[in-house]
């Protein structure tokens, strides 16, 4: 079943389907107004100052990284490039670094996610490494290993009682591009004569974008949930663990970026934005190095969010991967 | 039949099929050796029989509450209480597959069942699953031999079974899970919530109930008929009841039709010197032990209580209450009656569906302060609210008009089938709220 869904969710044919074909929030919502056409992810131009390559990059990262890198070319001075997922629980290797080279690792994160770094454990649990010479194959698997892990029965059981079973069941049913009409119509009813969207989607003031509820509401993830100064100590704090821990370990340096919800910069007055990223990008005990876009996102007159999705646009993973050039040349001059 | 009833219950939590299981083959044996055994022996297999049900729903549905009130109690002489907490999920439909098990041990250790030597057929009584998580709770004699019989495919009996699941289907995500949204909210913001907003919210919320529990009823019956299977009815148009005693005659009859047989009957008999009295006790006793049934908590044991005693002043006010209804015109009596137990249902589900005691004391405080002059803020835009008021208007009346939809000729019961689902499609709040008694 889930063989099924994936390969219709990518596919084109009528069979397929509309979920993520204009945005993941239209995909949720079915607004009409929102059925924008999305632009092929990631591909951009980047001007990559020339020079040695040999910059070994390690990324620990959600999908705003890994669906928008296309080429570790667009990165400066790099040589290798490697990610592993926030959000693959299956991957539980240990990463071995070659301390003779130079290595980097960054950290991307969403705002709303930023609290998960509170646990540290978290965090090394995801990402092992050893500072062991690398075996011959590490770089060359650039996903990491995300496949099959546990015993046959606990595969058994996860494929017989999958918790996404249901989800997938309703996909294959009903989420066919022959019904985004039927779909279009239940929304606009909702939305027009009963001012009701999806419950995980909020229309933003002018109408133009679409907010994940769960980034724009009031509860626990949201921009505007208020977090005492203490909790946001706590996290810089847990940041500085996580820092000295990688830079001792053998990394030359740790970057740790947070992507802003779409709401904290296109509309912070929608409630009373908790400026959760400011407070930890000025803190003044944060040793952790930031690859900062939230003051990027404030001052650029480019459109950096898309309207129907909960990521950035082209231009605003532009504006990243070019502030993080910079960061990487700064590596570069310390030798 | 058995395999995709294992399968549905795993679905939930897998592990907790052996708990099922532990049931399953306790009370299999239980019934062969009731049924084998005489004297006080059979009373004995019987009391292993309960004990072991009753000790599954024991640890499961009320360690913590009685263990919370141990320490409390405690607390009050300095004292620390040593029993853990303890931390898991509450088996699925747990007091309904009990409950439906007991029946069979009860049944045949009176007689009235014959053991079943069949295990895999046994097994199935118990886990037969369009009923399994949330009843209707069945009774062996009803159930047993069908699974005996043969069933051949019968397609009048498969198109009532498939528009009895589509109304089903219909009250729950066109009704229940819309006003949901409103009583959600109101029992969420409760301490802001004007006193007005939470009446208006323990109305609507009788009709929640309704439509998701016998919506379910109707998905579970109309499941079965297509398979050839009658379950037992479950509703019958609760709210044109005139009394509470009508009421539950109308309401989840499944479960108090189990109380009666099983608890309040016997009790009665017992204390039958007691006279009047001994009904009355009886009553209590019933009503305290099925709000504890709902739920593990003081506010269930409350929402039985207020039932036991509106039941119990009922049948002590028998002759009072025909000489009120000779004084006024019938109409207007019935009328009247039906009111006033609506709202009495009304303000007894304001203590199950609070999460505590306290809050529904605080949101019952400020419903009898209310005013038309509050503020309104009920997450529902007017024009919901109306289409609300229609659905549940619209259902009231076909329930009185039209209980049962026939549909004799395909092409009515083909277009009125599209008719349903698409509405359900098009008016479906589609927000995975789970069946309010899949908790139970």
């Amino acid at each position: 079943m889930k063989f099924i869904a994936q390969a219709r969710y990518q596919s084109d044919a009528f069979w397929g389907s509309d979920k993520y074909a204009y945005g993941d929030l239209f995909g949720l919502s079915y607004l009409p107004q929102f059925r924008i056409q999305q632009p092929p992810t990631g591909y951009i131009t980047v001007d990559v100052p020339k020079g040695n390559r040999d910059i070994n990059l390690y990324g620990l990262v959600d999908s705003h990284i890994y669906a928008f890198v296309k080429s570790d070319t667009i990165f400066y001075g790099v040589k290798n490039y490697w990610y592993s997922k926030w959000a693959d629980s299956a991957v539980n290797e240990t990463i071995h670094i070659d301390t003779t080279k130079k290595n980097v690792l960054f950290i991307e994160v969403v705002e709303h996610n930023i609290r998960l770094f509170a646990d540290t454990n978290h965090v090394f649990k995801k990402f092992k490494v050893s500072a062991a010479p690398a075996p011959a194959h590490q770089y060359a698997n650039k996903a990491g290993k995300t496949g099959f892990s546990g015993s046959l029965l606990r595969g058994l059981r996860d494929g017989i009682f999958d918790k996404a079973i249901t989800q997938n069941l309703e996909f294959n049913l009903f989420n066919y591009r022959l019904f985004t009409p039927l779909k279009e119509l239940k929304a606009n009813i909702n939305y027009k004569l009963f001012n009701r969207v999806d419950k995980d989607v909020i229309v933003s003031g002018n109408g133009k974008y679409l907010y994940l509820t769960a980034t724009a509401d009031t509860n626990y993830e949201s921009s505007f949930y208020p977090i005492p100064q203490p909790k946001v100590d706590k996290i810089v704090h847990a940041l500085n663990v996580v820092y000295n821990h990688y830079k001792s370990i053998g990394f030359d340096e740790v970057y740790f970026t947070m992507v802003p919800n779409p709401v904290s910069i296109l509309e912070p007055n929608m409630g009373n934005y908790n400026n959760l990223i400011p407070r930890i990008q000025n803190n003044p005990a944060l040793q952790m190095k930031t690859v900062d876009l939230f003051d990027l996102y404030k001052t650029t007159n480019l459109q950096v969010y898309k309207n129907s999705d909960t990521h950035y646009t082209n231009d605003g993973f532009k504006l990243w991967v070019e502030e993080f050039n910079k960061k990487l040349m700064e590596v570069r001059k310390k030798d | 039949m058995l395999v995709a009833s294992c399968y549905f219950y795993m679905a939930y939590v897998p592990k907790y099929i052996l708990i099922l299981g532990f049931t399953i083959v306790i009370d299999y044996i239980a019934g062969i050796y009731i049924e084998k055994a005489e004297g006080h022996r059979r009373k004995l297999y019987l009391i292993i029989s309960i004990c072991s049900n009753v000790g599954i729903l024991a640890v499961f549905k009320y360690y913590n509450f009685l263990n919370f009130n141990v320490t409390e109690l405690l607390h009050q002489f300095g004292r620390h209480n040593p029993m853990p907490v303890l931390k898991f999920l509450l088996p699925i439909g747990l007091s309904f597959h009990t409950f439906q098990a007991m029946s069979y041990t009860i049944e045949v250790y009176r007689g009235n069942q014959k053991a079943e030597r069949h295990f895999g057929i046994y097994a199935l009584y118990v886990m037969f699953y369009p009923q399994l998580v949330a009843g209707p709770i069945e009774r062996p004699q009803n159930l047993l031999h069908q699974f005996w019989e043969e069933h051949q495919f019968d397609w009048e009996e498969c198109k009532a079974g498939l528009m009895q699941m589509a109304q089903g289907l219909f009250k729950k995500v066109v009704i229940a899970d819309r006003i949901s949204i409103l009583v959600d909210h109101c029992y969420a913001d409760y301490k802001i919530q004007s006193g007005l907003g939470l009446c208006i919210a323990a109305m609507f919320y009788a009709f929640q109930i309704y439509c998701d529990f016998s919506g379910y009823s109707d998905m579970a019956i109309g499941a079965a008929r297509i398979m050839g299977f009658k379950l037992m009815t479950n509703f019958t148009a609760p709210f044109q009841s005139k009394n509470i005693t009508e009421f539950w005659r109308r309401w989840h009859i499944s479960l108090s039709t189990w109380f009666n047989d099983y608890l309040f009957l016997p009790l009665m008999i017992a204390k039958r010197d007691w006279d009047k009295w001994g009904v009355v006790f009886a009553l209590m006793v019933t009503f305290l032990l099925s709000g504890l049934w709902h739920g593990a908590g003081w506010n269930f044991i409350i929402f039985g209580g207020l039932h036991g005693l509106a039941i119990s002043y009922e049948f002590l006010s028998k002759k009072l209450r025909k000489k009120t209804s000779k004084a006024m015109p019938i109409a207007l009596y019935n009328n009247l009656s039906m009111v006033l137990t609506f709202l009495f249902a009304c303000f007894a589900w304001v203590f199950f569906r609070s999460r505590s005691t306290p809050q529904a004391f605080e949101i019952i405080h400020k419903q009898f302060h209310f005013s038309f002059a509050d503020h309104l803020d009920l997450k529902l835009n007017t024009a919901e609210l109306i289409f609300t008021i229609i659905l549940i208007a619209a259902l009231l009346i076909k329930e009185k008009v039209l209980p049962v939809i026939r549909t004799r000729s395909n092409f009515t019961f083909f277009s009125l089938m599209g008719l349903i689902l698409f509405s359900c499609y098009l008016f479906g709040v589609f927000n995975n709220k789970q069946f309010i008694y899949f908790q139970f």
